[in-house]
C-alpha cells in the first residue's frame, strides 16, 4: 500500500454559474497523509469544492495540483482519486466482493491480484465472510464500510468523503468515526472529508476549513479554530458560544471595560482600538455557576449576577441558562456530578469566567 | 366495566377480520366473474375446439406441423415479432435515456410526444401509413422528387411497411417501461464508476446497462407478446405476402370457416405467448417474490 497519500494544492479554484458564484477563489494546501475536513452550512460550497477535486464539476478558474501536477483538464476516471459518496453509491447489481473489486478489474490486474487485494480489504472492514452478499442484504454500517473499502482498495492518491456518515444514526456515526480514523491510519491516505457536523470534523481531522458562501472563512487545527475563531460565524459554527455585541469600550487599568448593553459590563484583555465593531464570545464550558457571592474576590475574572432560566441534564453535562438582564442570557455547560444538588429555575446565582476566556471577535473578517 | 374491557380483545379481533385487505379481495369477485365468463371460458372453448373440430384428436395440429403455409405463417409471425421488438429496443433505448435525464416542462413535452400517439387508434395510424407508402404516396413522391428513385417502389402490401407500421405503434410500449426503469437509476452510481477509473463508455456498459435490464426485459416482453397477436397493421399493410398469425386465424374463422384449424392456430399462439411470459418471469426472477409481497 501507499506509503502516504498525495499532497493537494488548490490555487484560486473558482466556480461561477451564470448568475451565482458557487466558489470564490479558494487557495489552500493539503499535506500528504493529512485528514482534512471541509465544514460549513449547506450551500456553503463544500460539496462543490469536493466535486471540483473529483473532476465532476469543472472549475471556472484556478488550478488543482496533485503532487505538483495540474489535474483540472484530466477527466475523473484518470485522476486516481477515491470517493465515498453520501448515499454510498454502491452498485446494487453486484455483490460486496464485486463492488470492492470493481476498480481493480478496471485496472486490468491479474485475477489472483484482484482476489487478494479485495480479500485483504474485506478483512480490513471485517466483512470477509460476506463477499457474496448483495448490497441490499447489508446494514447501513456495513454498506458504509463497503463504500470505504471500494474507494480505498486501489490505493488512490486522495480519498474524498462526502458526508459519509450522514445517513447513519448517532451511535453508529460515532462508532464509524473511530472506524474511519483507524482506516485512515491503516491505509495512510490523504483524506478530504466533507461534513456539516462540526463535532464529527473536530473529532477526526488534522485540520478543518470552515466554509461559508463559497469561501473558506478560516482553516487550521480544530483546537485553534475553537480557541481563536476569526469571526462570529466561526465562533458560533464550531461549538456553542455566548455572543454579546459590544456597545462601548473604555480603558480600565491593564484591561478594557466593555459595555454590552442592558447595563452589563465586562472586562477583557486588549486595548480599546481592538474592540471597535467587535463581539464578545464566551464558551459555555468556561463559565462557572455559583451561589451569590461565591466568587467574590476572585481576580482576573468576570463575575455577573443572574437568575437561572432553565437547567437541562444531558449525557455527562448539565446545560443551564442564566438570565443576566431582560434579554441577555448566558449558557453554561458544567460537568455532571453524581448526587450533587444543582440550582433550580429561578435561583439567584453568580456566573464567572476568566478574562482570558473572554474572546473579542470581529463580525466580519 | 371490567367485563367490558375483557371482551375488548375478541371485539378487536373480529374487527380485524373485516380489514381493508379482506374487503379488497371481495371487490375482486365481480371482475373475476366477468373475466371468467367472457375471457377464460371462451379461451377454454377455443382450446377444446382445436381438439374436437371436426372430430376428436390432434388432426388440426398435425395439419399445422406438417409444414406448408400454416407453420410458415407461425414462424414468420414469431420472426416479425422478434424483429419489431429488436428495432423498438434499438430506437427506444436512446430516446428513453435522453428522456430520463430531462426535467420539468421538457420532460412533460417529451412524455406527451410518446403518449399522445397512443390515443389514436392503431387502425387510423395504419391507414396513415398506407397513405405514406402508396404508389403515389408521400414517400415515393419524395424519393422520386429528390432523384433517388426513377420509378415508384411498390411498398404495399409488403413486409417493410408492416415492420415500419408495427414499430411505430409498438414504440411507446418499449419507451415507457424503459423510461420508468431509467429514471430510477441513481446517477451517482455512474460518478462512482467514473471516479474508480471507468471512462463513460465502460461506466455505461458495466453499471448503467445492467441496471437498465429490468426495463429492457419488461419492454421486450410487452412488445414481443403484443406483436405476436397483432392484427390491424399486418392486415392493412401486409396482404398475402406478409401474412401474420392473427390475420391467418381471422381468415380461417371468418372466410374459410375452418374453426378447428383457426382454434388450433390460436392455441399455438397462446402457448407461445404464455411461454414468453413464463420466460420473462424466470429471467426477472422475482415474480413470486413480488406476488408474495403484494398479497
Amino acid at each position: 500500500m501507499a506509503e502516504h497519500g498525495s499532497g493537494l494544492v488548490l490555487d484560486g479554484v473558482t466556480k461561477r454559474y451564470s448568475s451565482v458564484t458557487a466558489l470564490q477563489p479558494i487557495s489552500i494546501e493539503i499535506k500528504p497523509g493529512e485528514f482534512f475536513s471541509l465544514i460549513g452550512p449547506s450551500g456553503s460550497g463544500k460539496s462543490t469544492l469536493l466535486g471540483a477535486i473529483a473532476g465532476f464539476i469543472p472549475p471556472s478558474a484556478g488550478r488543482i495540483l496533485i503532487d505538483g501536477r495540474d489535474i483540472v483538464d484530466i477527466p475523473p476516471y484518470r485522476r486516481n482519486i477515491g470517493m465515498v459518496f453520501q448515499n454510498y453509491a454502491l452498485f446494487p447489481h453486484l455483490t460486496v466482493f464485486e463492488n470492492v473489486a470493481f476498480a481493480l478489474r478496471l485496472r486490468k490486474l491479474s485475477k489472483a491480484e484482484v482476489t487478494e487485494k479485495t480479500q485483504r480489504m474485506l478483512d480490513v472492514i471485517r466483512l470477509s465472510g460476506m463477499g457474496e452478499r448483495r448490497i441490499s442484504e447489508l446494514s447501513g454500517g456495513q454498506q458504509q464500510r463497503v463504500a470505504l473499502a471500494r474507494a480505498a482498495v486501489y490505493d488512490p492518491r486522495i480519498l474524498l468523503m462526502d458526508e459519509p456518515l450522514g445517513a447513519l444514526d448517532k451511535n453508529l456515526r460515532e462508532e464509524m468515526q473511530y472506524e474511519i480514523k483507524a482506516f485512515h491510519n491503516k491505509i495512510a491516505a490523504t483524506i478530504i472529508y466533507v461534513t456539516h457536523d462540526q463535532e464529527e470534523a473536530a473529532a477526526m481531522s488534522d485540520r478543518i476549513a470552515i466554509m461559508k458562501d463559497g469561501e473558506i472563512v478560516q482553516h487550521g487545527k480544530p483546537r485553534e479554530l475553537y480557541e481563536h475563531p476569526r469571526n462570529i460565524f466561526v465562533a458560533s459554527f464550531l461549538g456553542d458560544a455566548n455572543i454579546f455585541k459590544i456597545h462601548d469600550a473604555k480603558p480600565d487599568a491593564r484591561h478594557i471595560k466593555l459595555d454590552i448593553g442592558e447595563g452589563l459590563s465586562l472586562s477583557a484583555p486588549g486595548d480599546v482600538a481592538s474592540a471597535s465593531r467587535h463581539y464578545v464570545c464566551v464558551r459555555p464550558e468556561s463559565i462557572a455557576v455559583g451561589a451569590p457571592g461565591a466568587f467574590n474576590g476572585s481576580a482576573g475574572q468576570n463575575v455577573l449576577p443572574g437568575i437561572i432560566a432553565d437547567v437541562v441534564y444531558t449525557a455527562g453535562t448539565i446545560r443551564c441558562r442564566v438570565k443576566l438582564g431582560p434579554e441577555a442570557v448566558v449558557t453554561a455547560r458544567l460537568p455532571f456530578q453524581r448526587n450533587a444538588a444543582f440550582f433550580a429555575t429561578g435561583d439567584q446565582v453568580d456566573v464567572r469566567w476568566a478574562l482570558t476566556d473572554t474572546l473579542l471577535i470581529p463580525e466580519e473578517t | 366495566m371490567l367485563k367490558g374491557a375483557n371482551t375488548g380483545t375478541p371485539a378487536t379481533m373480529r374487527k380485524a377480520s373485516w380489514s381493508v385487505a379482506r374487503l379488497y379481495r371481495w371487490m375482486l369477485l365481480a371482475p373475476a366473474l366477468f373475466l371468467a365468463a367472457f375471457f377464460v371460458f371462451p379461451i377454454i372453448r377455443v382450446v377444446l375446439r382445436s381438439f374436437s373440430d371436426p372430430a376428436w384428436g390432434v388432426q388440426n395440429y398435425e395439419r399445422i406441423m406438417a409444414g406448408g403455409p400454416y407453420l410458415q405463417v407461425l414462424l414468420a409471425t414469431i420472426q416479425t415479432a422478434a424483429t419489431v421488438t429488436a428495432l423498438c429496443l434499438l430506437l427506444a433505448y436512446p430516446v428513453a435515456y435522453v428522456m430520463s435525464r430531462l426535467t420539468g416542462s421538457l420532460l412533460q413535452i417529451a412524455a406527451a410526444c410518446v403518449i399522445i400517439p397512443l390515443w389514436t387508434s392503431a387502425v387510423i395510424r395504419s391507414y396513415a401509413w398506407m397513405v405514406v407508402f402508396q404508389r403515389k404516396g408521400i414517400l415515393n413522391e419524395a424519393l422520386i422528387g429528390a432523384g433517388v428513385l426513377d420509378d415508384a417502389i411498390r411498398f404495399l402490401p409488403g413486409s417493410f411497411a408492416v415492420h415500419v407500421g408495427m414499430v411505430h405503434i409498438m414504440l411507446p410500449f418499449m419507451i415507457l417501461p424503459l423510461l420508468a426503469n431509467m429514471r430510477a437509476i441513481d446517477r451517482s452510481l455512474l460518478r462512482a464508476a467514473e471516479i474508480m477509473g471507468a471512462n463513460p463508455l465502460v461506466a455505461f456498459a458495466k453499471v448503467y446497462f445492467p441496471l437498465s435490464m429490468p426495463g429492457v426485459s419488461a419492454g421486450v416482453a410487452l412488445v414481443f407478446m403484443m406483436s405476436l397477436g397483432f392484427f390491424i397493421t399486418p392486415a392493412l399493410l401486409g396482404g398475402p405476402q406478409h401474412l401474420m398469425a392473427a390475420v391467418l386465424i381471422e381468415q380461417q374463422a371468418n372466410v374459410i370457416l375452418d374453426w378447428g384449424l383457426a382454434s388450433s392456430l390460436a392455441t399455438v399462439l397462446l402457448v407461445v405467448t404464455g411461454a414468453m411470459y413464463v420466460l420473462y418471469m424466470r429471467l426477472t426472477g422475482n415474480a413470486t417474490g413480488n406476488l408474495k409481497g403484494a398479497l
